[in-house]
């Protein structure tokens, strides 16, 4: 997830148990969220409606999204 | 109104039990506060509650207990604060729950609502901060949704007490009258599954703790607890159930091509999106807030500048705790002054004997006096404290550290723990509860002594004031650098020596930043201080009454010489501080009798050197000596209440750990800097 701005997510690399979570805190392939921070490699702030959600490197990293809208 | 003694009996029965549950950063805490009139604490980020907290209150003839649980974003437990939630909802059976609901994302926080309406739970929705829903042009049909759920729904704004006599007459209703909710139906192709687990139970388990769809449903979801509860109860029949069940979640990994347990919080969540496009309307509007909160996310949060502002942040508070809270502390140090020496002329005037009056003016006011010159600093502290966790930025640190507690192996989470430490040891080792690895909180909980907590603030204070007189707030900061950097290196060293698992990925919800209540920040600020006066009227109170009597005995030796207890146990110890630059006896008496309270170090100087304080640690320290006595003071040893934490929260073995790493280290970083420092002074 290399990006600011809207995009939409594509693919969650992650094992069972972290999907599991990631889906129940409300974050699931085809969702449009938006990238608030990226600090690539590191980690990235999302917003999907009224959520803020932080993510560590190592998540952010295992997240694949298509842009969908691009800032700056 | 008047009761026959029978009716006072049933009445008394009738105890109703509630539970208060929800996401994490809702305001659950603030509704407890609300009902019950407590004063638990509060704080702008997820995680502040680790623990059940309960409170009561009376309405009409009924006393209702209620229950504060730390947020849960399920009925699946990942951490030990979620797991004590869960265990509460699941196995203490309440009267009633109320879902403390952020009105602001409806959407995620209805994913617990449904998982505790399947269980059969006697929920009531509360819809909180719905003033921030209503600013960000959020409409809810909360009678629509009540209609549509067939559970009550009250409207509340816990921070300014609205709403809060409805949720207490809707409480009392919902115990009297349990609501019956429909039933939640998934997507048929999942219902199918659901029915065929649910008959195979019907038939071997006809009573059960839980309602039966609630059971299939989790044994579909492969929920360890349910699982082997059932397993227990069916003995010789499990053996089918089981394999019904392996079938038909292989079955249903098949048809929606994923695992089970992604599978059914998605088909939870198409429900929840169902519920919340009929019930909630958003009109177009400039959500000021959250622009605000964007922006201020990209200074705070940013690449270069975030690590630097999270350090001036620190700086500017230790800078204004000095600035100010000296000024304040003059004036107490001049009034103790006056005290000491206007109780001992009266007293001797009186004819009281010397004993006594010694006892007073040094033992009591001396000792206890030396401490509590440094109630400003310590408020102005706790203020700052308070302020980070009120205005949201608490949550952006966790996000700032992340990259470099990675580096140890760590991650971001382990941060706020170290943040609390610098107020205190005990309620931060305690929120390490929220980590979810455990490798990774025994760490974060070994390294927490090492975060200079208030009451090394006296010591530091103390020395600052006498040997760094120019630079206070820079050789303070240094010593809370210090800790940080040894807590990092501590924790690199654990993590490569006892454990070597991959760090586990961090998820945080980060709240929005709001201005902060005024109210909360002074309240927990005036709050941590009384605990600190407490502690000084009485633990610290009574090791320097203790010692005041070491310092006198045997009889008819010299107050505070050589030849007392004191002196002989002190002068027993202080050779082996003699290479870090501070061998003298007051000093190992004072390091010894602060175990019990870090402030006793300070304490047991007033005590031993009466009036004579500053010009006492002038003759015996340097500047260089100084330093190293306040690095060793904070490193040495965690104080008797932090081991007790210590040994609770991740046992015996790593509490006695902690006592033998943090002594070598703390020997080694003293006696290290005063060597080293003494080549370049020659």
């Amino acid at each position: 997830m290399v990006r600011h701005g809207v995009v939409r997510i594509i693919n969650i690399n992650a094992g069972r148990g972290l999907r599991e979570r990631l889906i129940k805190i409300g974050l699931v392939e085809g969702d449009v969220v938006e990238v608030i921070v990226n600090l690539f490699p590191g980690p990235v702030i999302l917003r999907r409606n009224g959520m803020r959600l932080g993510l560590g490197a190592g998540m952010a990293s295992k997240i694949i999204v298509q842009p969908l809208e691009v800032k700056r | 109104m008047r009761f026959s003694q029978n009716e006072v009996v049933q009445n008394k029965a009738k105890e109703i039990i509630v539970a208060l549950a929800g996401n994490p950063n809702v305001g659950k805490t603030t509704v407890f506060n609300a009902l019950t009139g407590s004063h638990q604490h509060i704080g702008n980020w997820p995680g502040v509650t680790v623990e059940k907290k309960e409170g009561y209150f009376e309405h009409g003839e009924n006393t209702i207990r209620v229950i504060d649980l730390p947020g849960v974003y399920g009925l699946t437990a990942y951490s030990i604060d979620e797991r004590i939630a869960r265990d509460f909802l699941i196995h203490d059976h309440p009267d009633v729950v109320v879902v403390i609901v952020d009105s602001t994302n409806l959407e995620r926080n209805m994913y617990l609502v449904l998982e505790l309406l399947e269980m059969g739970t006697n929920v009531i929705i509360d819809l909180n901060m719905i003033d921030d829903a209503e600013k960000q042009g959020i409409e809810i049909d909360s009678k629509g949704l009540s209609k549509c759920l067939k559970v009550p729904v009250v409207e509340t704004v816990a921070i300014k007490k609205l709403g809060i006599s409805e949720l207490k007459e809707a409480i009392v209703n919902a115990s009297r009258n349990k609501s019956n909710p429909g039933v939640i139906r998934y997507s048929t192709g999942f219902e199918e599954y659901v029915e065929e687990i649910k008959e195979v139970l019907k038939t071997y388990l006809p009573s059960f703790d839980y309602p039966l769809r609630w059971t299939a449903i989790k044994l579909l979801e492969q929920d360890a607890e349910v699982t082997e509860r059932v397993k227990e109860k069916l003995k010789d029949h499990w053996k089918e159930l089981s394999m019904r069940l392996s079938k038909a979640i292989s079955q249903l990994e098949r048809k929606y091509n994923d695992d089970v347990s992604s599978v059914i919080p998605q088909l939870r969540y198409a429900v929840v999106h169902g519920i919340v496009k009929e019930f909630v309307k958003k009109k177009r509007t400039l959500e000021e807030r959250i622009n605000l909160t964007d922006r201020l996310d990209r200074i705070f949060t940013n690449r270069i500048f975030g690590i630097p502002i999270y350090l001036l942040l620190m700086w500017l508070t230790f800078q204004l705790t000095f600035s100010i809270g000296g000024i304040f502390a003059d004036w107490i140090d001049s009034f103790f002054g006056w005290l000491a020496d206007s109780v001992g002329g009266y007293l001797k005037a009186h004819g009281v004997s010397d004993v006594l009056v010694s006892l007073l003016s040094d033992g009591v006011v001396g000792g206890v006096g030396a401490v509590l010159v440094f109630l400003p600093n310590i408020f102005l502290l706790f203020l700052a404290i308070a302020l980070l966790e009120d205005s949201g930025y608490m949550a952006r640190v966790v996000f700032v550290m992340d990259r470099l507690m990675n580096a140890i192996g760590l991650h971001g989470k382990s941060f706020i723990p170290m943040i609390l430490g610098f107020g205190c040891n005990a309620p931060a080792i305690m929120a390490t509860r929220t980590i979810e690895s455990e490798e990774d909180r025994i760490i974060t909980v070994l390294v927490n002594p090492l975060m200079s907590c208030s009451a090394r603030l006296p010591i530091y204070t103390l020395f600052v004031s006498i040997f760094f007189p120019r630079n206070q707030g820079i050789v303070i900061f240094s010593m809370y650098l210090i800790g940080i950097v040894l807590a990092i290196l501590m924790a690199k060293l654990f993590k490569t020596v006892f454990f070597k698992k991959e760090t586990s990925p961090l998820i945080m919800e980060l709240p929005p930043y709001r201005f902060p209540s005024l109210r909360n920040v002074f309240g927990e600020a005036i709050r941590r201080s009384m605990v600190f006066l407490r502690k000084a009227g009485t633990i610290i109170f009574a090791v320097v009454v203790i010692l005041w009597a070491l310092a006198s005995l045997p009889p008819g030796v010299d107050y505070a010489s050589e030849n007392s207890i004191a002196g002989i146990l002190g002068k027993a110890i202080a050779p082996i501080f003699k290479p870090a630059g501070f061998g003298f006896w007051q000093v190992g008496v004072a390091l010894l009798f602060g175990t019990m309270a870090k402030e006793v170090v300070v304490g047991t100087f007033g005590t031993l050197f009466k009036g004579t304080l500053t010009d006492a640690l002038k003759s015996m320290f340097t500047p260089l000596s100084a330093y190293s006595f306040m690095l060793f003071s904070l490193i040495y040893i965690p104080c008797i209440a932090t081991i007790a934490v210590i040994k609770r929260e991740i046992g015996w073995k790593w509490a006695i750990f902690s006592l033998i790493y943090l002594p070598i280290l703390a020997y080694v970083v003293s006696v290290g800097v005063y060597q080293i420092g003494m080549l370049f002074s020659g």
